[in-house]
């Protein structure tokens, strides 16, 4: 599943209406909006919030880790245009001075800069995206996600010589609107990666779950039967409950996975 | 090569050695850090997702520039250190240790070679018996020589160095950096190698067997002192026969008296990185797992060995 992590109501609707999400009822201290594989937070403002409602989107939606998570909002910086969109690459914590990487690749179309998240509204801008999320977001996805499938993108509403007038939801709507397919083509990038690295490995993991509480292995079996389910299925690329044997214990149905894959 | 990303701790962005590198690489972005543990060590990373597309993260090393060798470790010297100035390599071997070892397969070069060199001074001078060091054990020694330029600087340092022993351990068949210096007594080029069945099957973008030992052959007539490593030798169902004939095949195309040194040593990796490797490869653990049992037998590819090449010769890893 794909988790937008977005600060305010406003920045959201866009991605609401493009993705067509549904507000998810039984969540009450973060609004969720979701279809089959997007989901949506608002999160309110600052990384405090943005870090919670990471958290929150994750044991809300089925405690699923290595979920793709895509922090999205406006920034500030001094000299780019407003309307702009960028990946970030770096981003620094103001306060703690913490830093936190990334990971880009080149088939990231999008154009990337560091973005230093503030505690506050950073009124003087400088040569880096000013935020308020970033930070909080990134360290909190980290505990449920491979960096890789981490990622904020911010669109430029603020300059040295202009910036969006914050209480005009048209102005913001339209401004992010025109971006959207770049964000849709962002997010299909990130959705292959996850495909190639984790879509099998999430099937792999109902199986074991299932598997185990079938079995009741021992931790030790428990590693090994895991593995095994793993090497059974890249050669056979399903798995057949048939070959096992549940009346049978753990030890035993190791045996058998052992057989058919003739170890 | 073409990088996306490079990485800069942004104390060395000014070092010479850190332009010079930049200058032989074809990058499109530099992202400066303060240390490169913020970006080489964060565990929840996929070392499989980077190794499609690592960066290059240049760094310094601020200490233990040399680390002491495990005891067995040893190609006939009593005194063995090993070093790295990269941290991870080009090619993809299933079975390699690193995989288990870093969260992460960006490639670090550590741009203080003048460091690491003086580490080795520092060691030799205050030991009368010869030292060895071997390069390469968090890398290929010689892969990526082209950017980092490590051996050029390194070995005309090296020559210096009396009683001191430098192994360059590679897979690498790019041995133009020896072509354009007289050869030195007091290195060895290691060739790791394998019957080519298992190049093909387990050492990923590496150049195969019959290229490796072309460059030995180059290398031998050049002078250079060769080292042949079985070390891991992996084998999988073939049987003694097969082992006899790689051996056979290598050692009728080298000048077996130009050999330095032959190591044999089945897969190892420690305890604590088997775990994620096996997580990553799930079968290749189980392969490895398997051959490696076999391997108790041992002494019977030393003795295959020992047909080829004088036993004194021979280190079992
Ligand atoms: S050549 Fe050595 S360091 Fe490189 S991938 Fe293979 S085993 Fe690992």
């Amino acid at each position: 599943m794909i988790h937008f992590i977005v600060a305010t109501i406003k920045e959201a609707r866009p991605l609401i209406d493009f993705y067509k999400l549904k507000k998810n009822n039984n969540s009450c201290e973060f609004q969720i909006f979701q279809n089959n594989n997007i989901s949506l937070t608002v999160s309110k403002i600052g990384k405090v919030s943005s870090a919670l409602s990471v958290s929150h989107t994750f044991f809300e939606l089925g405690k699923k880790k290595n979920q793709i998570w895509i922090n999205f909002g406006l920034a500030g910086i001094k000299n780019m245009d407003i309307g702009k969109l960028f990946l970030v690459n770096k981003i620094i914590d103001f306060d703690s001075s913490k830093l936190f990487f990334p990971h880009i690749i080149s088939n990231f179309k999008l154009d990337h800069k560091s973005c230093v998240t503030y505690s506050k509204p950073n009124e003087e801008l400088n040569n880096l995206l000013s935020d308020m999320e970033s930070s909080g977001f990134f360290e909190s996805s980290s505990k449920f996600s491979s960096k890789e499938l981490i990622h904020s993108l911010k669109i430029i509403s603020d300059n040295e010589s202009n910036k969006i007038d914050f209480n005009n939801d048209e102005q913001i709507y339209k401004l992010i609107e025109k971006e959207l397919k770049n964000i849709d083509q962002f997010k299909n990038e990130v959705v292959k990666i996850w495909e190639e690295y984790y879509e099998e490995n999430q099937k792999l993991e109902k199986i074991i779950k299932s598997l185990t509480e079938k079995l009741k292995p021992t931790f030790y079996q428990k590693h090994e039967l895991s593995k095994l389910i793993k090497l059974y299925y890249s050669k056979y690329q399903k798995f057949d409950h048939n070959i096992l044997d549940y009346s049978k214990d753990a030890k035993y149905n190791i045996k058998l996975i052992l057989e058919k894959i003739s170890l | 090569m073409k990088f996306n990303v490079i990485y800069i701790e942004e104390k060395i962005k000014d070092y010479p050695n850190t332009k010079e590198i930049l200058a032989r690489i074809n990058y499109k972005k530099i992202i400066y850090c303060e240390n490169y543990n913020q970006v080489f060590n964060p565990k929840n990373q996929n070392f499989r997702i980077q190794k499609a597309e690592p960066s290059i993260i240049l760094a310094k090393k601020e200490q233990n520039f040399l680390l002491n060798a495990p005891e067995k470790f040893t190609i006939g010297y009593s005194k063995n250190f090993y070093f790295s100035h990269m941290l991870n390599c080009v090619y993809d071997c299933k079975y390699c240790f690193l995989q288990g070892m870093f969260n992460s397969a960006h490639y670090v070069i550590f741009v203080n070679y003048l460091d690491f060199f003086n580490a080795i001074k520092s060691q030799v001078s205050r030991s009368k018996k010869t030292i060895c060091f071997f390069s390469g054990y968090d890398c290929d020694s010689l892969a990526l020589e082209k950017i980092t330029n490590f051996l050029s600087f390194f070995l005309i340092k090296f020559q210096k160095i009396k009683n001191g022993i430098l192994e360059v351990r590679t897979k690498s068949t790019k041995i133009d950096i020896f072509k354009q210096i007289k050869p030195m007594n007091n290195i060895v080029i290691a060739f790791s190698l394998n019957p080519k069945h298992i190049v093909k099957k387990f050492e990923d973008k590496t150049p195969s067997l019959t290229q490796r030992i072309k460059a030995i052959v180059e290398l031998q007539k050049l002078g250079w002192n060769i080292g042949l490593r079985f070390d891991p030798l992996i084998i999988d169902n073939s049987n003694n026969f097969i082992i006899y004939d790689f051996f056979k095949f290598i050692f009728d195309k080298i000048e077996t008296r130009r050999i330095h040194s032959v190591t044999l040593g089945k897969f190892r990796m420690p305890k604590q990185f088997f775990e994620k490797f096996s997580s990553l490869r799930p079968n290749e653990y189980f392969f490895i797992n398997k051959e490696n049992e076999k391997f108790k037998n041992i002494g019977i590819y030393e003795n295959q060995l020992r047909k080829f090449i004088d036993k004194k010769k021979i280190f079992r890893n």
